[in-house]
């Protein structure tokens, strides 16, 4: 599909397979790295006296580390992908009493021996390699469940010789699996390195983690001054590689030294459970318990499949008032506000000016469809911190790994495409779950084929005007179709620009089960929602503005020759009507060369939901507000596309309908998809994702047609 | 004598021998703790295979062709 899709290599092994430019393609030739992320004056900056010291969070992953960073950055925090990838990475300046500096969350990772661009990301990060800024202070954070996996990782951070802080989470889960861990026993255990106990889900300790962050900031400048910073003994006598090193050179570096951190690794965890030389503890852990029924190789699979239909029911039924109220009760407010203006600062004659139709059909139209995402967008980053918060995230990797291999996914990928035969925005969003970059990547180009529910409103007015008695079964089989499109599609990425997908062995540490504290997920809730509104609105709120001046503009006088600007009498006699007539020949091999349905589907990139309204406006019919889709189909505004198509296909318009509605599953779902995923991954893939979905679109309904015109 | 992670009992205390992968894969999951002599132990079974190993505190989730190729020394 496209560059920026390739994985550059095979199997994903080592450093093959990753997506690393950091900017070298996109004209950041002397900033690389996460240091592109930094305002240019910061930059500057850090060659000058004033720098701002950058702390950076290393870690597993699942160890709580963003957690603890949001709890520390709160909204000052933002995520944005690492450059020239699609590698997340979190980032923030911390204001204290003197003192500034600029925190940098890195992707979990479990060695700087990188297997993935996210790993890679992090590597780069800690060792302040390609371009990325040298840390300050690296926070390691430790997971106090998982000290084996811990210690490993500290290992290496600490052969780096830079200031080292490390964050100890958990602590209370391993005390409940009865670890007598404790940060007074590794601290003894570990000399010359601070731990510091700290809850993210509840900010406990982060004040004492700054004020060790503060104080390795200020022994590094009295080191820097007379004499060497105070570390922790190297691991290792084999030096690190330095900034410049690749990542081939880092990755040898850690394989070479491997047995000895192995060896330190296994000495502490013995120390720090000196009475327990059997592999685990006796006793099952309540983690344990809960995981017989969870991951059971049947019941497992049935509670998975059960929380991900309470996800999508979530996303959708208890979204579908909250829509409607925006969509009637707040619309009816602002416009009745609206006209209470005009009418009082030019008279009533000014409510059929443009200038109010501007505002009335275009920019408030435009805000009530953001306001209209709020719904979904909030159930559905509600019901994934639950997920997370909880632990079940990562199990559900494990109970659908096998079934999502055959694109190469792991289970993860499974939840973003069940909540896009919702809404495809949410499931976007859901994405960000998927903790390795191409996963999320793959999964967020397939999301467009799942078929959403607006969809559905186009399928019930064509299924019951062309297939009659047949119209359930038609539209069954549009989902069959989508389904079968993403596993197509999922295939043909998967041998293509994702074939570093496919392999990988699947072992991932298991986080114990937790309960969701209620605050920070309010908090994280918000972030998240706060960062969509403003990251997704004004391409939303541009684009519908855009359409109105489109369908306001006249390019005839009509027939009543009255068109003026802002009043088009007959869609057809607008810029909007003659793009569509212009289009509409293209889809003569799909057998709907009709300028209605062309105009159809151009508003249907604004929005799905609103094709039919826009057939029904093309084709001069006034339905009720209450008439429903199957009455519709059945009806006048049927009866107008049967006409249409059968004569825009030459009298195959069972055929014709059947391409368009292929047409509709494939294409674009959304502006505010566009939006969203130009948001995560970038334009340039934005734009090719709504390419390729056009071009697959457009083949899938000639095919249908021409095989369905000989039927 | 051994047998493969996918194959040993639930419950049973078990030593790593080797782990019959490509070198980075392999190389990952001694990172992860499957390191040849270090004793875990498989406390759940899930589906195709899949099986959740014990190391300590820490619970390890392989997939069952990963699994397969874990060789291991029972208690």
């Amino acid at each position: 599909m496209a560059d920026d899709l390739a994985g550059g290599g095979t199997m994903g092994v080592g450093t093959a397979g990753m997506e690393h430019d950091m900017g070298n393609h996109h004209g950041h030739h002397h900033r690389r790295g996460l240091s592109v992320l930094l305002p240019i004056a910061r930059q500057h900056m850090h060659h000058q006296e004033e720098a701002v010291p950058t702390v950076a969070f290393v870690g597993n992953p699942n160890v709580g580390k963003s957690t603890l960073f949001n709890a520390i950055l709160g909204a000052s925090a933002s995520v944005m992908n690492a450059p020239g990838t699609t590698v997340l990475v979190e980032r923030g300046r911390l204001r204290r009493v003197n003192a500034t500096w600029d925190f940098v969350d890195t992707p979990g990772t479990a060695s700087l021996d990188a297997l993935s661009p996210d790993e890679r990301v992090a590597s780069e990060a800690a060792m302040g390699r390609a371009g990325n800024p040298q840390p300050d202070v690296i926070v390691a954070v430790f997971d106090a469940t998982s000290p084996s996996k811990s210690l490993y990782l500290l290992s290496q951070l600490i052969d780096l010789g830079r200031p080292i802080v490390a964050a100890v989470t958990m602590l209370d889960l391993a005390s409940r699996q009865g670890s007598p861990i404790s940060v007074a026993t590794l601290s003894r255990l570990v000399p010359g390195l601070d731990f510091v106990a700290v809850d993210g889900r509840d900010g406990k300790g982060t004040d004492d983690l700054l004020e060790a962050i503060g104080a390795r900031l200020a022994a590094k400048e009295q080191a820097d001054a007379a004499t060497a910073l105070r570390q922790p003994p190297r691991i290792s006598a084999v030096p690190a590689p330095g900034r410049a090193a690749s990542q081939e050179e880092v990755s040898s570096w850690v394989r070479a030294t491997a047995d000895q951190r192995f060896e330190w690794t296994a000495r502490i965890v013995a120390d720090l459970n000196p009475c327990t030389p059997d592999a685990a503890n006796p006793a099952p852990t309540f983690s344990d318990r809960l995981d017989r029924v969870l991951l059971h190789p049947v019941a497992g699979i049935a509670i998975f499949l059960a929380v991900m239909y309470l996800v999508f029911e979530a996303t959708t039924a208890i979204a579908a008032p909250i829509n409607d109220w925006f969509d009637v009760t707040v619309r009816g407010w602002a416009a009745t506000a609206i006209d209470w203006i005009f009418a009082g600062l030019a008279g009533p004659g000014s409510l059929s000016t443009w200038p109010h139709s501007l505002l009335v059909n275009g920019l408030l139209d435009g805000c009530i469809t953001v306001l209209t995402f709020i719904a979904p967008m909030g159930i559905i980053f509600i019901t994934l911190s639950l997920l997370e918060d909880s632990g079940y995230l990562a199990r559900a990797a494990f109970v659908m790994d096998k079934a999502m291999r055959v694109i190469g996914l792991d289970g993860r990928a499974f939840l973003p495409l069940v909540v896009g035969f919702g809404c495809n925005l949410p499931a976007l969003a859901s994405t960000r779950t998927l903790p390795d970059s191409r996963q999320r990547l793959m999964t967020g180009l397939l999301i467009p084929f799942t078929s959403c529910s607006a969809r559905l409103s186009v399928y019930i007015v064509l299924a019951y005007a062309f297939f009659g008695h047949y119209a359930g079964l038609a539209i069954f089989l549009m989902y069959v179709a989508s389904i079968l499109i993403i596993l197509g599609v999922g295939l043909l990425l998967r041998r293509t620009r994702f074939r570093d997908l496919t392999t990988q062995p699947f072992a991932i540490g298991l986080p114990p089960y937790q309960m969701p504290r209620l605050l920070q997920l309010g908090k994280s809730v918000a972030m998240r929602l706060w960062a969509f509104l403003t990251g997704a609105s004004s391409i939303i709120i541009t684009m519908i503005v855009i359409m109105w001046f489109l369908s306001a503009i006249p390019v005839s006088a009509g027939a009543a020759g009255t068109n003026s600007f802002g009043h088009v009498d007959d869609v057809h006699d607008s810029l909007y009507g003659a793009v569509a007539t212009s289009v509409a020949p293209i889809f003569t091999p799909a057998g709907f060369n009709d300028w209605h349905a062309s105009a159809a589907l151009i508003t249907g990139f604004v929005a799905k939901e609103v094709v039919v309204g826009s057939m029904s406006q093309s084709y001069q019919i006034h339905t009720s507000d209450d008439a429903s889709g199957q009455e519709q189909g059945q009806g006048t505004l049927g009866q107008a596309v049967r006409k249409s198509f059968i004569a825009s296909s030459h009298g195959h318009g069972a055929a014709a309908a059947a391409a368009f509605m292929i047409f509709v599953l494939a294409y674009t779902p959304c502006l505010a998809t566009v939006a969203e995923m130009r948001r995560q991954y970038g334009g340039k893939i934005a734009a090719r994702s709504v390419g390729a979905g056009l071009v697959i679109a457009y083949i899938l309904a000639v095919i249908v047609f021409q095989v369905g015109r000989l039927l | 004598m051994t047998e493969s992670l996918r194959t040993c009992p639930l419950g049973v205390d078990m030593e790593i021998c080797r782990i019959d992968l490509s070198s980075a894969y392999r190389f990952r999951l001694r990172e992860l703790g499957f390191r040849e002599h270090e004793r875990i132990r498989v406390i759940q079974k899930a589906n195709f295979g899949g099986r959740v190993v014990a190391h300590g505190t820490e619970r390890i989730a392989v997939d069952g062709a990963t699994a397969r190729h874990i060789l291991v020394q029972l208690h």
